[in-house]
């Protein structure tokens, strides 16, 4: 009936307060998975889309292959350690590969990691058929020591372009070490977004980072006469990223590692799904408290249409002598919920939007892994459907009380 | 048209011994009678009134609307009667709190749904007008005095075009001219639609207006000896 809604309505408006908490916790209850939901799917997606333009097999110093894969191809964290370089010669000319990168980090610019590297970086590609993953835009690659070219979001973070100068220091970030090395570099290149956290890097020389570390060396030696505490061995890298000639070939790589004490290998596909398997996890425990906090919404949603229906039986009772047939004031009091419900529900479903692509972008600008906050059909279509449910559910008890007001008691009470 | 068959009624209470408060054999009103019913506190008027209008059902016996036995019929039919038939002034003359005196007398039209839509509004405008209350329509009840929401009661209680009005005690908390404008309102719009009307009041210099006064005594209804002026 037309008037239903017209009732329930003013109902719901004249117990604003009550009205507002129901809708806030609904608004809440749907809210925290959305975020949780998107979030992950989200992290999920950017890491794969950030690992993914190298398609590649990644050597590194023994320790945590995980830690290798996200030091290495993310720039999270610390690396795991150094390889001798003789092991990046070594996989350059081993037939089992058709591309060896070697990677050197360790030293940064104003909080851009500076990355050592050799040419071979711009034959990296996601697939044999795609191109090449990284792109000078302006300028060219570096051809001698000190000569430098930064990633995309590098060139915008530190405001330099080609032709300017700057120092390095010491330490994968700014005031780890106080140690700023002397020569500067000089940007002959900057290179096209890659949607990764290398845009965020700044890419020279193996050269320019062993002439740097052993210049210091002499100083240091100079300076102080007594044993110095050990120093990193010059001539080492972090990692060499390769392009294994087939899954034969990846395989045999792989295993001749495994069996070594000098390095590992990692496939990152493998590292980042052990990661993955872990937020299912979380997103496990963070679901069940989302289910949680649904069932106290429908319970805060039912606690709150009771109180009103037992406080408004007589007024009930008086619509029931105006003419209001009692299925009528039974359907007043569900659609009374239901509004509530799908005013929450709006509210949730905009907040959590929200939430997570403010949080995203907080991740993001810390870890360089862009995360894409997208729409997820199924998801939003259940967290309609389950609060709708409940909100229905919460409004029964309420709605039998009210169906089973009896006009003479309540209107003239004794 | 309004018929009490064998009416009895006791009120039956835990602890509390029960009570004859209504036994009427057997009553009648014309169509179109205008009737004032006395009687002092507690002798039953408010409980006649509840029985005449269907909201009641005695302890035995029948009430006749229309030649329609109120009692037999349906819960939601017997509600249908009383939308269509009956305008009541409750005694305590409720309005629904959080809508405005236009709205309350809306209400009634809205839930029966005879009136088309486009008329209501203007209906019930007149209405108000008529008990002096076109400055009070969009005013909510704790907004108005105790006399004003009894007249807009009164004009709520008129909304559906009822062909029985029974107005319990509508003057009691009234001035002589508010009285006389309430009571002038319910007596034109009843002559207008042939309608009944039953006033329950205690108010003496009202009888002169009715052509027909019972008396409430002891569970007995009687048409009074005291003939109307
Ligand atoms: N729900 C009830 N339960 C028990 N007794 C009731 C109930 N309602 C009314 N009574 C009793 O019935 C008698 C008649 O009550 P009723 O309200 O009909 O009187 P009244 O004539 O309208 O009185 P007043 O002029 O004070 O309004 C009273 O004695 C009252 O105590
Ligand atoms: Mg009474």
């Amino acid at each position: 009936m037309t008037y239903d809604l017209f009732l329930a309505w003013r109902s719901l408006r004249s117990r604003p307060v009550q009205s507002g908490i129901t809708l806030l916790i609904i608004g809440l209850a749907v809210a925290l998975p959305l975020v949780v939901l998107s979030l992950s799917d989200g992290a999920r997606r950017g890491i794969v889309r950030a690992s993914d333009p190298f398609g590649v097999l990644v050597i590194g110093a023994k320790g945590s292959g995980q830690q290798l894969v996200l030091s290495t191809l993310l720039l999270q964290g610390a690396p795991v350690g150094n390889i001798p370089t003789t092991l990046y010669t070594e996989l350059r000319d081993d037939t089992r590969a058709t591309l060896a990168v070697p990677i050197a980090l360790g030293d940064n610019v104003g909080g851009a990691r500076l990355v050592g590297t050799s040419a071979d970086l711009l034959e990296l590609r996601p697939s044999t058929t795609e191109p090449p993953t990284f792109r000078i835009v302006q300028g060219r690659f570096f051809e001698a020591a000190f000569e430098a070219v930064l990633g995309s979001a590098a060139a915008q973070a530190l405001g330099l372009t080609v032709g300017d100068t700057f120092l390095a220091s010491h330490g994968v970030a700014p005031g780890l070490e106080e140690d700023v090395h002397d020569e500067p570099y000089t940007i002959v290149g900057v290179f096209d977004s890659t949607s990764s956290p290398y845009d965020t890097a700044v890419f020279v020389s193996l050269e320019s980072i062993w002439h740097t570390h052993e210049h210091e060396e002499d100083e240091r030696l100079s300076a102080f006469d007594y044993a110095i505490e050990p120093t990193e061995p010059e001539q080492m890298i972090t990692a060499v990223l390769v392009k294994p000639a087939g899954f034969i070939e990846a395989n045999l790589l792989w295993q001749s590692f495994s069996t070594g004490t000098q390095a590992q290998a990692a496939f990152p596909g493998q590292e980042l799904g052990a990661l993955f398997d872990l937020f299912a996890q979380v997103e496990r425990i963070l679901g069940a408290v989302g289910g949680l906090v649904l069932v106290i919404a429908g319970l805060t949603a039912f606690l709150s249409l009771y109180n009103a229906i037992a406080a408004r039986e007589g007024t009930i009772a008086l619509m029931r002598a105006l003419g209001c047939s009692r299925t009528s004031i039974f359907r007043v009091v569900i659609l009374e919920s239901l509004i509530a419900t799908i005013a929450g529900i709006i509210l949730g479903q905009l907040l959590g939007y929200v939430t997570a692509l403010v949080i995203a972008a907080l991740l993001t600008a810390q870890s360089a892994i862009p995360i894409p906050v997208q729409f997820l059909p199924t998801q939003a279509t259940l967290l309609w459907l389950t609060p709708l449910l409940l909100g229905v559910a919460a409004a029964i008890i309420p709605a039998v009380r009210a169906y089973r007001v009896e006009i003479i008691q309540k209107l003239f009470p004794t | 048209m309004l018929r009490f068959d064998s009416v009895f009624l006791a009120y039956s209470a835990r602890g509390i011994e029960s009570r004859i408060v209504l036994n009427i054999p057997s009553w009648n009103l014309a169509r179109g009678t205008h009737a004032l019913l006395r009687g002092v506190s507690g002798s039953g008027k408010t409980s006649f009134f509840n029985i005449a209008a269907g909201l009641l059902r005695p302890t035995s016996g029948e009430v006749y609307l229309d030649d329609q036995p109120l009692y037999r019929l349906s819960e939601a039919a017997r509600d249908r009667v009383r939308s269509a038939k009956v305008g009541y002034m409750f005694q305590m003359h409720h309005l629904m709190p959080g809508f405005t005196a236009l709205e309350n007398v809306l209400m009634p039209m809205m839930f029966l749904q005879t009136i088309p839509t486009a008329r209501r509004r203007a209906r019930a405008l007149d209405l108000l007008g008529a008990v002096g209350l076109s400055d009070f329509a969009q005013h909510r009840p704790h907004q108005l005095s105790a006399g004003q929401r009894l007249r807009v009661s009164a004009a709520r209680a008129l909304a559906n075009e009822p062909v029985m009005v029974l107005a319990d005690e509508p003057t009691a908390a009234l001035d002589a001219l508010s009285s006389a404008l309430v009571l002038d309102m319910l007596q034109s719009v009843c002559r207008m639609n042939y309608a009944s009307l039953i006033v329950a009041s205690h108010d003496p210099l009202l009888a002169a207006r009715f052509s027909v006064v019972y008396d409430l005594r002891d569970g007995h209804l009687s048409e009074s000896e005291i003939a109307p002026a």
